[in-house]
């Protein structure tokens, strides 16, 4: 079964009277454990659909199912809950909680949830599974340092590990390379591919950069708001 | 909330400027409200103390028909008596009966008051305000209230007259001598309906009063009896405005002559024409029975409630006795008995609160502004919670604790630093060397003291201008949408 299902999704801004359609009919099926890379131009409507995805905007017309269930139907606080419990995102500019440390940031979505009820068995069990991921992405040298200390790089292998920490089925990442160098960039989809094989975490990512889309499983390019191509490599 | 905690904390401590301001603003609402509070409080307790226990008594009792309710204003307007008379306290019998039956009442002095010239064979310029009263009931009431410094206080149905130092000071300046105890002095007076009455009346002693306010620098005791005959107390309150027409035509010529010029001509004059209005109301006899006096006749009667009962219930339980008997008499805190030095006190805790109040809106204001800034510099990271499954309330809450924690640490050190300096100042004690104020907060030195009370109402305070400066940054932190974290700069 599809773990995200897109069925002829429009979206429309407003831009003051007139109104601008950035995502104009899209049907397509994300299956669980996908390492799926959705590519376009700038302004073809990649950021509208992860945004989507997320539960974070709602389509003006056709309906958007994430993991069963109809964002267009939740409250707020269901689509924050459906946001905490099954899906993780890595954003463009890293988004790190400035006060937190690595550790504390990467811990942070834990503590979101009723952790701070949780007993010292669970707390002993999600300290050890935050030293693994901070293991995972080669980060601990650099613990205890704020995102102020680290580098693009480092602070989205932060950004990765925190998404992962919640053990989302579905991890969102709008441009995750556009703030780094193409070797970083590379290094980053590389590990959340290694991610991906080991934990069989669907991956969805948006991104201009042809090497980064070569790395994906599942591409599907958009242009000014449909798509033009849905490819399944190895399908 | 331990991770709410540790984030309040550390945005207080990486935008330093913002807390300090914050913090700064309520710490000095904070000594504002403790030291101003305990200051006012202290002076209106002390104003309290002293006019109770020395003038004014807990509660005033007075004819409901009774206009002003002040010891001194009724004196005073007595000066105005013929234009509307100063009633008496109705069934005065039946009200000395009920208190005297009361258990929560400690004593009572019923008076009479009215205001005058005193002279000495024909010479003499003081403008008096007497306190006609019942010597045992006074002397009962207020036993510690004067500095005798000649002579005795009034004997029981003893005519006679206390005279304070001014009055004597001034009597003696014109007289160029001492004057001795036994001599007769004059009391030039007008009656309720506007009559002139000219009264010989002994010195029996000459005092200070222990606490000076401004008012009662005019003040002279005398027996009642000599204001029941100056005022025209008569048997009945209505006996006294039994005059005829023809009485009345000179009384209003008098009066013309009498108010309306300068101080100096003013004395002048009322002597002039109190001699000649002797001459002109001619008939004796009707002055005798005009002078003829009611013993029952009183303008007031404070009464004292014993310690630790409240007065509160004492009102209430007069005001039934009274609407019981169908009595026409009011009953007052001391406050309205006490006259316009004691108000001015309470007025002026008044004007601080409001200052208070102004001063809180605008903290709040600015607070409010720094924290929107604040809102708005965090506009990504709120979003980002947002994104990773904060909710709204997560949100409010962690902005809520931050305001919470400067405006708890700013508290706490106003409190401390206020505290030490009231506790500090009360027991060195602050010298007062304004004479107005002297008689505001009723000595030299004045003690201000701590009450609870005021620091948990400045707490009160405090908390609420946190709540109120905190609650429109938060609706704006609340409202920031989660895709705000997708976003670029
Ligand atoms: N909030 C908005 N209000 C108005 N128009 C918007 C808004 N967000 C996006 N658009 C418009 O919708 C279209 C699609 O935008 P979108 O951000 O989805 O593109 P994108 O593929 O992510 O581009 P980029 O590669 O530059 O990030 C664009 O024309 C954009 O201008
Ligand atoms: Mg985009």
């Amino acid at each position: 079964m599809a773990i995200v299902t897109l069925d002829n999704v429009k979206k429309n801004y407003m831009l003051g009277t007139t109104q601008v359609p950035a995502v104009r009919g899209v049907s397509f099926e994300i299956e669980k454990g996908d390492f799926i890379s959705i590519a376009g131009p700038s302004g073809s409507g990649k950021s509208t659909i992860l945004n989507m995805i997320g539960c974070m905007d709602t389509p003006s017309e056709g309906t958007v199912i994430v993991n069963g269930k109809d964002i267009s139907q939740l409250n707020d606080y269901q689509t924050t809950m459906l946001r905490h419990e099954t899906i993780g995102f890595i954003f463009q500019s890293f988004n790190l909680i400035p006060v937190l440390n690595v550790y504390e940031n990467i811990e942070f979505p834990l503590l979101l949830g009723k952790a701070g009820t949780k007993s010292s068995e669970i707390k002993k069990q999600n300290k050890e599974w935050i030293e693994y991921l901070i293991a995972e992405v080669g980060l601990e040298r650099w613990i205890h340092h704020k995102s102020n200390e680290l580098s693009g790089g480092q602070r989205q292998r932060v950004a990765i590990a925190r998404a992962l920490v919640t053990k989302p089925t579905i991890v969102l990442a709008d441009e995750p390379t556009a703030n780094l160098d193409s070797k970083t960039g590379e290094e980053v989809i590389e590990l959340m591919k290694k991610i991906n094989h080991e934990m069989d975490t669907t991956f969805i990512f948006s991104t201009h950069d042809a090497t980064v889309v070569g790395i994906a499983d599942h591409v599907i390019r958009l242009k000014d708001g449909l798509i033009t191509e849905n490819i399944r490599k190895g399908a | 909330m331990p991770v709410l905690l540790k984030i309040a904390f550390r945005n207080l401590l990486q935008h330093k400027a913002k807390s300090l301001i914050i913090g700064l603003i309520l710490m000095v609402g904070m000594i504002i409200l403790v030291l101003g509070n305990s200051l006012v409080k202290t002076a209106t307790e002390g104003i309290k103390t002293t006019y109770t226990d020395n003038f004014s008594g807990d509660l005033i009792i007075t004819a409901s028909a009774n206009r002003s309710l002040s010891l001194f204003s009724i004196s005073q307007e007595a000066m105005n008596g013929f234009a509307e008379p100063i009633p008496n306290v109705p069934d005065f019998q039946k009200i000395e009966e009920y208190l005297l039956g009361q258990e929560n009442m400690a004593g009572f002095s019923p008076q009479a008051a009215t205001y005058g010239l005193l002279s000495k064979d024909g010479l003499g310029r003081a403008i008096t305000l007497l306190f006609g009263v019942d010597p045992t009931r006074y002397a009962a009431m207020f036993p510690d209230n004067l500095n005798l410094l000649d002579g005795a206080f009034l004997q029981p149905g003893e005519e006679g007259i206390l005279l304070n130092e001014r009055g004597r000071a001034s009597l003696e300046k014109n007289l160029g001598r001492p004057l001795a105890l036994g001599e007769q002095v004059q009391i030039t007076s007008t009656t309720s309906t506007g009559a002139i009455k000219v009264r010989d009346v002994t010195v029996r002693g000459f005092f200070a009063f222990k606490e000076v306010t401004g008012e009662l620098n005019a003040v002279n005791i005398v027996d009642v009896d000599t204001v029941r005959g100056l005022y025209g107390m008569t048997v009945g309150a209505d006996a006294g405005v039994a005059l005829t027409e023809e009485d009345t035509k000179y009384i209003e010529f008098d009066i013309d002559s009498l108010f309306g010029s300068t101080a100096e001509a003013e004395e002048i004059e009322i002597q002039e024409s109190a001699a000649d209005y002797d001459n002109l109301l001619g008939d004796l006899s009707q002055r005798e029975q005009l002078s003829k006096t009611d013993s029952g006749a009183y303008h007031y009667v404070l009464v004292d409630v014993k310690e630790g009962s409240s007065e509160a219930a004492a009102i209430r339980e007069l005001e039934r006795f009274f609407s019981d008997n169908g009595i026409e008499a009011r009953v007052a805190p001391w406050l309205e008995g006490a006259g316009a030095n004691a108000k001015m006190v309470y007025n002026i805790k008044t004007i601080f609160e409001i200052v208070i109040l102004a001063i809180a809106i605008v903290a709040a204001i600015i607070i409010m502004n720094t924290l929107v800034i604040s809102v708005s510099e965090r506009i990504p990271e709120i979003g980002t919670i947002r994104a990773l499954g904060g909710t709204k309330s997560f949100i409010m809450r962690m902005i809520g604790l931050e305001t919470l924690v400067i405006a708890l640490t700013a508290g706490a050190l106003g409190v401390i630093i206020s505290a030490a300096a009231v506790l500090i100042s009360g027991s060195v004690g602050i010298p007062i060397t304004n004479e107005y104020l002297k008689a505001l907060t009723g000595g030299a030195i004045f003690y201000p003291a701590l009450h609870l009370d005021t620091i948990l109402a400045a707490f009160g305070m405090i908390a609420g201008i946190g709540i109120l400066s905190a609650a429109y940054p938060v609706a704006i932190a609340v409202a920031i949408p989660p895709v705000t974290a997708m976003r670029n700069e």
